[in-house]
């Protein structure tokens, strides 16, 4: 053991080091002798070691309790994933409208008018918007909302033509979060949806569709037992998706065509009144 | 997960990376909820802050030092997202606060716990400065050196040192319930 005349002066930092069980044999030994000496030191000593265990044994539980599902490394990993797909999937859609554009142009010259992709349903980017944001995390909405309201206003503003968005409480679901998506016609909304006291998730999807006669509602089935419901009303072209029942979803279907129909609420006057009704974006 | 014995011969690599990557990760989920819940003393909110901790640490995986030590990385990462996230929580309440329907969920965020009431050493604990609770935490209850909890919370040891004495004591002087002048620190030479 080295003589006590080799150790450096006792100091604050000793006595930490001390309580932390983190001083070497010799460095321990000379404290200890110290201690030995100063009573009082000893008991500051003592007091920091009791604070110590009291914080651990206050803190045990939470260490102790089951991780969430949530944090599951393999579950964030698959949500990352499917962020950065989305990203990938925006920017892939963002230069497929320049393209459908420039063909639009192109054939519109040429006199062609039949749709697009003769094969696919009518609104068939409604499920594959659903099946994106209905399993995905609720952090990285583009608007956050409790309110139906709130995201009718912001749909409004960024489709530029007045936006209904269903309040579908009464059928059992609640808004959670809107999105902005690119389509082949402009920019569309999806609003999802979750049940409440469960965690179905349902999404209300609408975008422009000027060229489209008005039509009632009709049913399409997507692979991944997804279902959608879709209409126009001349002006825009809606869907109501979620993976459920037919009848169930039809339900819901014409419930949010209802709202639809019935107009904007009452209170989207004051709001725009107010000036401030700029979306309230989360971002991160 | 985990602990499965090698039945193949050749596992493949890139999934047998990625298990004990996440075994490795999740291992230290449990303290990292800890701390932050320490921090923030809100359920929801600190498993918030945990969850933003694990994507960014994923997402960063290979800038990650070889060297280091997995769990002071992990705590890096969230105390940085905690410190960061301030300024944007502070906005983000005010943004959601604006919808009447959350007014539910900000009255349950902020109950406490009924664990904390009978810990009046939490209690005490959140009448120090975020740094030293930081600190604090991280060496006495964490069990994390004082070079890795210096590089966690991105101050030299010193300042480490320093905060882990003055919390200490000010934490001592609370809990024996005096105002009690802090007892001088003895640095007589021993010769």
């Amino acid at each position: 053991m080295t003589e006590p005349r080799d150790q450096p002066p006792i100091g604050e930092d000793d006595l930490q080091a001390y309580v932390d069980e983190r001083l070497d044999a010799a460095r321990l030994a000379h404290v200890r002798r110290y201690l030995a000496e100063h009573p009082e030191a000893a008991a500051r000593v003592r007091a920091f070691a009791a604070q110590r265990d009291a914080l651990r044994s206050a803190l045990a539980h939470k260490a102790s309790e089951p991780i969430p599902a949530r944090l599951r490394v393999a579950h964030l990993r698959a949500g990352l994933r499917q962020r950065r797909w989305r990203q990938l999937r925006g920017a892939a859609a963002a230069v497929l409208l320049v393209l459908l554009g420039a063909g639009a142009g192109w054939l519109a010259r040429g006199g062609w008018m039949g749709p697009a992709a003769p094969d696919a349903p009518p609104m068939a980017e409604a499920a594959a918007a659903h099946r994106v944001f209905a399993q995905e995390a609720r952090r990285p909405a583009v608007l956050v909302a409790a309110d139906a309201d709130d995201l009718a206003d912001w749909l409004t503003e960024r489709l530029r033509t007045p936006v209904v968005v269903p309040d579908l409480l009464a059928a059992g679901f609640r808004p959670l979060d809107g999105h902005l998506l690119p389509s082949p016609h402009g920019p569309a909304g999806v609003v999802m949806y979750e049940r409440v006291g469960g965690d179905t998730r349902l999404s209300f999807y609408v975008r422009p569709a000027p060229g489209t006669p008005a039509e009632p509602l009709r049913c399409a089935d997507h692979p991944g037992g997804y279902v959608t419901y879709y209409w126009f009303d001349g002006r825009l072209g809606y869907a109501v998706t979620a993976a459920l029942p037919r009848e169930e979803l039809r339900e819901v279907a014409f419930a949010a065509a209802r709202e639809v129909r019935a107009g904007p609420r009452r209170r989207a006057d004051t709001r725009m009144a107010s000036g401030q009704a700029s979306p309230r974006v989360c971002v991160g | 997960m985990g602990g499965t014995p090698d039945a193949h011969a050749e596992p493949l690599p890139k999934d047998r990376m990625l298990t004990d990557r996440d075994a490795r990760i999740e291992a230290a989920i449990p303290a990292l909820r800890r701390f932050a819940w320490s921090l923030l003393r809100d359920p929801h909110a600190a498993d918030d802050l945990v969850q933003d901790c694990l994507e960014r640490a994923l997402g960063r995986w290979r800038l990650r030092r070889r060297d280091g030590d997995l769990r002071a990385w992990l705590f890096a990462i969230l105390y940085h997202a905690h410190v960061s996230g301030r300024r944007r929580e502070a906005r983000r309440a005010r943004l959601l606060g604006e919808f009447a329907g959350l007014a539910e969920q900000a009255t349950a965020a902020h109950a406490p716990d009924s664990a904390v009431q009978c810990a009046e050493v939490l209690q005490h604990l959140d009448s120090l400065p975020e740094e030293q609770r930081a600190t604090l935490l991280l060496v006495g209850v964490e069990g994390l050196g004082y070079e890795e909890t210096a590089r966690v919370l991105g101050v030299p040891v010193g300042t480490v040192m320093s905060r882990l004495s003055r919390g200490r004591e000010r934490l001592r002087r609370l809990t024996e319930g005096g105002g009690e002048p802090a007892a001088p620190v003895p640095l007589r030479v021993v010769r």
